[in-house]
């Protein structure tokens, strides 16, 4: 009887919290929905009201990401056996034709609304202190991966260099012509990293000398390789692959 | 005249000489190809990466995201049109920032 009532009393409080968690999942569950039917209404086609439309949709879709996105939530990390070897090269063009970057004249550029916009050097960007993680990369072609990257912490960075962290967006430029952009809210979580290392070592051409930014709580697309300047703004800067129709936020 | 002795040797004198520097011309490539492979063990790890080649622009995208047609080149293209877009916006913005060294 005692051990009936307690159960009622359980059911009771934790109707409420299931409700909440159903309807959590129900809106992201409608959002993955959403965001498929965006990429597969892309492909359907190129009138330019429809386009206007989805991308539209999919600004919209962004902001709900960014509301639904937890700053404090961490993406799994995994132990070093858990590492996918080899780790996948991947990139619009094949691995004969990686951009090499010279290390010894290499100098990152930053501008927009930064208060220090003096360019970086490796050695500086090395002396930064360092950390690691061993996450998944999700990948929106359906391919996922483990490995392990060492960098600075990027909200470190943004503090160091006078980054407006009040500002929208990070934009990033790279050696391959590749760009793309994340909202500060995930520039500042404590799992993005500007990474140099991959496996412990100097990171390797193929995954992105002389630095890429790790961000777990996004697909990798969102992860810029070969990254040669940066800034920070209010103004929407899109993305190449963001640019083609795919979901800016993407989350993963 | 020379007596059969002296002439033995000389000629005994000079095929030692040669052998001598026959073998100090192998040891000097020996060490020589030593030192080269030294050094080259000693260059950073990007270095020994295979030799890229120049992307090819007008191959069709690697990879699954692209879309049909869409070419190498493409994204240089847009990356130029982009920075054209937003050089004046981030220049505005940047004089918009109180300026000077921030903590390192």
């Amino acid at each position: 009887m005692k051990r009936r009532g307690m159960e009622l009393s359980l059911a009771d409080h934790s109707a409420p919290q299931i409700h909440k968690i159903e309807r959590r999942l129900f809106l992201k569950q409608g959002l993955s929905l959403g965001a498929l039917a965006l990429l597969s209404g892309c492909a359907l086609t190129d009138d330019e009201n429809v386009q206007t439309v989805l991308t539209g949709m999919s600004r919209w879709n962004d902001g709900v990401q960014a509301w639904l996105f937890d700053p404090n939530k961490l993406a799994p990390e995994y132990p070093e056996s858990a590492i996918t070897k080899p780790f996948p090269f991947n990139a619009y063009y094949g691995e004969n034709e990686i951009r090499e970057v010279d290390a010894n004249s290499y100098k990152l550029e930053l501008s927009g609304l930064i208060r220090d916009t003096k360019p970086w050097t490796l050695p500086e960007l090395y002396a930064l202190p360092q950390t690691s993680q061993i996450t998944r990369h999700i990948c929106v072609e359906g391919w996922s991966a483990i490995g392990k990257w060492g960098g600075v912490r990027f909200s470190t960075f943004l503090e160091g260099i006078g980054a407006d962290l009040g500002a929208k967006y990070v934009g990033f430029k790279c050696a391959d012509d590749y760009y793309t952009s994340i909202d500060m809210a995930t520039a500042l979580h404590p799992q993005t990293l500007l990474t140099f290392k991959y496996a412990d070592q100097i990171l390797p051409p193929k995954y992105g000398f002389p630095m890429k930014l790790r961000v777990p709580t996004k697909l990798g697309f969102k992860n810029p390789k070969h990254i040669m300047a940066m800034f920070v703004t209010n103004t929407y800067p899109g993305g190449y692959w963001e640019d083609q129709g795919y979901n800016w936020f993407s989350g993963s | 005249m020379l007596s059969i002795d002296s002439l033995m040797a000389t000629r005994i004198t000079r095929r030692a000489l040669v052998r001598g520097a026959a073998a100090c011309a192998v040891a000097t490539a020996a060490g020589l190809a030593l030192g080269f492979g030294a050094l080259a063990a000693d260059q950073p790890r990007v270095a020994q990466a295979t030799k890229s080649e120049p992307m090819k622009m007008d191959e069709p995208m690697s990879g699954e995201m692209k879309k049909k047609a869409m070419k190498k080149g493409d994204v240089k293209e847009a990356a130029e049109k982009k920075e054209r877009e937003m050089r004046d916006i981030l220049e505005k913005e940047e004089k918009s920032m109180p300026q000077g060294a921030a903590k390192k």
